[in-house]
């Protein structure tokens, strides 16, 4: 078990190692951090010996057992995908939200589904143009809100800072969607959850994203204002291999770079990153590499299962089959990740 | 009604030292005072300011000690008698001038009074300005106590008026600021009027000509202080141990000499005129003891031209033994003290200290431990100055890039300690914090990657800053210079300087605008109200990413200063059930890191509260509570 530590030890270990995830966690309720124009600022000493910034970080620690009894009922073996209860091919089957999603919309109907069932009554998303043009957290508690948050950010975009404002307006029932990072740390905080906010019961779904890596969010902007009009900036994507491109949608119409120019841009974080497919979410969405307007969908819990029934009961989501080739090939491109971090962090 | 201006002949009052300084002053007929303020000599000219109508004199804060000594010196050359008053440090800023006008010398009477501060209690150093007397070839008088200081004063304008030259009266804090009963004298019934002579031209050139002029009127000085009765000896014929004092070291010997009993064995020579030194006098009692004890605040200055005296006639005086700074047996540095000084008189005489109650020194140190706490020095409740410390660390936080805080002179001063959020990395003198923020900023051509920033009073941006601050324009470096207008000499008692609507004795006076200055300089100049925390901080922030020369002024009055005049700006309060305090979330970010003194931490509920007596409504706190727990509502 890791030992707890407090704003100092998160501060030599993350902060000035240049090792933050941009997750948002240790924003939540705390006067001596603060997420300024994409990144995270320590701004005066705490002294407190065991504190949430540290216990939540997904960068200070993860005890990977536990998490998996306590999520699963069990220490997960699966080194890839992780546990999970079924893999999916969906897509959204009402248009606007196809559209407005990056692949097939899945995660924006399952969470207008989570809402409207009950499930949840308010979803903790991630929104482009929050503070000074910057993605940031936002809490939504109607399907409109949500279907506006739909798409990838590509960035560390700080979301879970959000969760603090969720908590604070006194939903009971929240909805989560992250990253590798984000889900990890949400897990954190249901587990250890120090200040007894019974965040175990108010947090009621966890999905997580695929994620190979996600760009410095200061970075990032400083990038695309030096070439086009930023606030004309529109979505961003990142076709399968071999392409090895970045699409980004400008008022100048859409704009193709190579990976390689941007890849200076990523958060030194990421490169230690061994999760690909949000391993302890309910349910993990990510892109159908192949075939256009679908997502590939992870079920993992008895809360995720639920949902997916249900969405597809209510008639929100579309399944079919998804191949054995294609899980094959995401497990393998999983299990890379995996190795690339290893070689970076290797006591996982 | 004042003490100092009372028109009554003969009258026993009780005097603060510099009160007493500024009547002989007054006694001796001065026309003009000029200073700058700087503790402990600040009551000298501010209590001249108080009479300076009713008395029909000039007195004036002038914006630095040089131009101060320059206004009194064109009085003085001009017939009148003028006082100029400074601390150590304001002797340091007026040394060029005062080390050419001791060769012109003067035609009236001009007395320069240094007060200094031993143990630099209320200083940024400690320094012992007498060398200055040696260096300008000046006369040189401390007094000891409060009526001398009064005769001393009035006898110096008459010693400057027939030398032709300044005379240099030297104090200590123990003089400035104690008290003793002092006869008044009679006033003057006029003065002269003001005339130039412009038959001769005053100039220190040729040196060659200039510097023996100096000489022979220092040595006019010296003799007549040989006949002065401000040197004084009491004690034995022949005594045992000889205590060689000047200044505050007289009280301080004669009352351990009282307490030891030592009447018999020990003498006491103490000297008021200690430059030049009577040297007829000296050796007299010189030749009739084999152990001398200097006692004299803050150098060895009295010790060392004794020894050189001694040594120009060590062939016919006996062998002496001297004890000292030198010798170890008095500190280096520090006050002394009556404790201080029995101790060593006590350890030379082998003399038993008078008993003492063996349960004293355990109540003493009870005392302190329950009713002194150690407290930090801090800003009042509601100083602008906490508010714009805590701007700019958090703007540093956001920059990331280690910037540098070149500290200076004020109450914004304490800008290197926790109530100012150790922000300030250095502390120098009066404007060289813009001076080497300057030097700071021109570093970046050698490599340098740390933005560099200074803070400057209003009253220090008159004083030292705009020399400096026209160097980094002109020479491009890459600065901010925020400017902590507070409308006030804050941290020396309130005295007005050229930014205020009125001058020392009261008359309006056209204020100067810093912001207008800046901008005729063509530098970039915005006002701020540091107490609108986020904006502040934004605004260093953003400004930090510019390059060049820029100027913040952060503008919001002096807490003291405004409660004279204004109600408070909020009702503020705690909400108990809102205050998380030592928890996550907090750790009493209010009582342990923003540190207002009107805010208490109540170690057995658990929770912060305010001190109704101390709040004086600002509402700043309001805005860094993370919960939200501190209410305030406008009054």
């Amino acid at each position: 078990m890791e030992e707890k530590y407090g704003l100092d030890q998160l501060n030599r270990r993350v902060l000035q190692e240049g090792l933050c995830a941009a997750c948002g966690a240790c924003l939540s309720g705390c006067p001596y951090l603060t997420c300024f124009r994409g990144k995270t600022v320590m701004l005066d000493r705490c002294a407190i010996e065991q504190g949430r910034c540290f216990a939540y970080c997904p960068m200070t620690f993860f005890d990977r057992e536990a998490v998996s009894l306590s999520v699963f009922g069990y220490a997960a073996a699966d080194e890839r995908i992780g546990h999970f209860l079924e893999v999916a091919a969906s897509r959204a089957t009402d248009s606007t939200i196809a559209a407005a999603g990056q692949g097939g919309g899945t995660v924006t109907a399952l969470l207008v589904s989570a809402l409207q069932e009950g499930v949840i009554d308010a979803a903790v998303l991630t929104a482009d143009r929050q503070d000074e043009g910057f993605p940031g957290g936002l809490v939504a508690a109607t399907a409109d809100e949500v279907v506006a948050c739909a798409g990838s950010k590509y960035v560390g975009a700080h979301s879970l800072a959000a969760l603090r404002v969720a908590l604070d307006r006194g939903y009971e029932r929240i909805g989560i969607v992250g990253l590798p990072c984000q889900v990890r740390s949400v897990r954190k905080m249901i587990m250890y959850d120090l200040k007894r906010e019974n965040l175990g019961e108010r947090i009621r779904l966890v999905v997580g994203l695929f994620c190979n890596w996600a760009f410095s969010g200061r970075e990032f902007a400083a990038f695309l204002s030096g070439r086009y009009q930023f606030d004309q900036v529109g979505r961003i994507h990142v076709p399968p291999p071999p392409a090895q491109v970045l699409e980004i949608e400008t008022d100048g119409g859409v704009k193709t770079v190579p990976l390689d120019e941007v890849r200076p841009l990523i958060q030194p974080a990421c490169n230690q990153c061994s999760d690909m497919t949000s391993d302890f979410a309910d349910l993990s969405v990510g892109m159908y590499e192949g075939r256009e307007g679908w997502n590939t969908l992870i079920v993992r819990t008895r809360v995720g299962m639920d949902l997916f029934r249900k969405a597809v009961e209510i008639g929100y989501l579309e399944t079919e089959n998804f191949p054995e080739t294609n899980l094959a090939h995401l497990k393998n491109a999983a299990a890379n990740k995996r190795r690339r971090a290893a070689e970076k962090r290797p006591a996982e | 009604m004042s003490l100092i201006s009372r028109n009554s002949p003969g009258k026993e009052v009780l005097l603060m030292g510099n009160e007493a300084i500024a009547r002989g002053a007054l006694e001796a007929g001065i026309s003009v005072a000029t200073a700058y303020p700087g503790n402990p000599s600040s009551e000298i000219i501010g209590s001249l300011a108080d009479v300076a109508r009713e008395m029909g004199i000039y007195v004036e804060w002038s914006v630095n000690e040089k131009v101060a000594l320059e206004v009194a010196a064109a009085a003085a050359l001009s017939e009148l008698n003028a006082l100029v008053a400074m601390k150590q440090n304001g002797l340091n800023v007026a040394s060029d001038f005062l080390l050419n006008l001791n060769l012109t010398g003067i035609r009236g009477g001009l007395v320069l009074v240094v007060c200094d501060d031993p143990s630099g209690i209320s200083s940024t150093n400690e320094e012992d300005s007498r060398i200055y007397a040696k260096l300008a070839d000046l006369p040189l008088l401390e007094p000891s106590a409060f009526h001398e200081a009064k005769d001393m004063v009035k006898y110096a304008f008459d010693l400057s008026r027939r030398i032709n030259n300044v005379c240099i009266v030297r104090s200590v804090t123990r003089i400035s600021h104690a008290r003793g009963n002092v006869i008044l004298g009679p006033l003057p019934e006029s003065r002269p009027v003001p005339h130039f002579d412009t038959t001769v031209t005053l100039s220190s050139l040729p040196p060659s000509a200039s510097h023996p002029v100096a000489h022979r009127r220092l040595k006019e000085a010296g003799d007549a202080f040989e006949l002065s009765d401000f040197n004084t000896y009491s004690g034995p014929d022949f005594p045992e141990l000889l205590v060689i004092t000047c200044g505050s070291g007289r009280l301080f010997a004669l009352e351990a000499i009282d307490l030891l009993n030592l009447e018999e064995r020990v003498g006491l020579l103490s000297f008021g005129t200690t430059w030049p030194l009577p040297e007829g006098l000296l050796l007299r009692h010189l030749g009739r003891t084999g152990k001398v004890l200097f006692l004299e605040e803050v150098d060895p200055f009295l010790e060392n031209n004794v020894k050189g005296i001694y040594a120009d006639h060590c062939d016919t005086l006996p062998r002496v033994a001297f004890f000292g700074k030198k010798s170890g047996d008095v500190p280096d540095m520090g006050e002394l003290s009556p404790g201080l000084v029995m101790g060593i008189i006590s350890r030379l005489t082998a003399a038993a200290l008078p008993k003492e109650d063996p349960r004293y020194a355990e109540e003493a140190q009870d005392a302190l431990d329950n009713f002194c706490p150690p407290r930090s020095l801090a800003f009042c409740p509601g100083c602008p100055h906490r508010a714009s410390f805590w701007a700019i660390k958090k703007a540093l936080a956001l920059d990331g890039r280690d910037g540098v805080l070149f500290g200076d002179i004020g109450c914004y001063g304490l800008g290197f300690m926790a109530t100012g959020f150790h922000q300030s990395k250095t502390l120098h003198a009066m404007g060289s914090g813009v001076g080497m923020s300057v030097g700071f900023g021109l570093l970046e051509s050698l490599g340098a990657t740390q933005p560099s920033l200074t803070v400057c009073g209003d009253s220090t941006f008159f004083h030292a800053a705009i020399p400096a601050l026209i160097n980094g324009l002109h020479h491009k470096s890459n600065f901010l210079m925020m400017v902590l207008d507070n409308s006030a000499t804050a941290m020396t008692g309130f005295q007005p300087h050229p930014g205020s609507p009125v001058d020392a004795m009261g008359y309006p006076a056209p204020p100067i605008s810093i912001e207008n200055l800046c901008a005729s300089l063509g530098v970039q100049t915005v006002i701020q109200d540091p107490f609108e925390l986020e904006e502040t901080s934004l605004r260093i922030h953003d400004m930090l990413r510019e390059n060049g020369t820029k100027v913040l002024i952060l503008r919001q009055e002096c807490a003291l200063f405004r409660s004279r005049t204004k109600p408070a700006r909020h009702k503020v309060r705690i909400i108990p059930e809102q205050c998380i305090g030592e928890e996550c979330g907090c750790n009493r970010l209010c009582t342990r890191v923003f540190r207002c003194p009107a805010l208490i931490w109540d170690r057995d509920r658990k929770k912060s509260s305010i001190d109704e007596a101390l709040c004086v409504g600002c509402g700043v706190c309001a805005q860094i509570c993370p919960s939200r727990a501190i209410l305030r509502e406008e009054t």
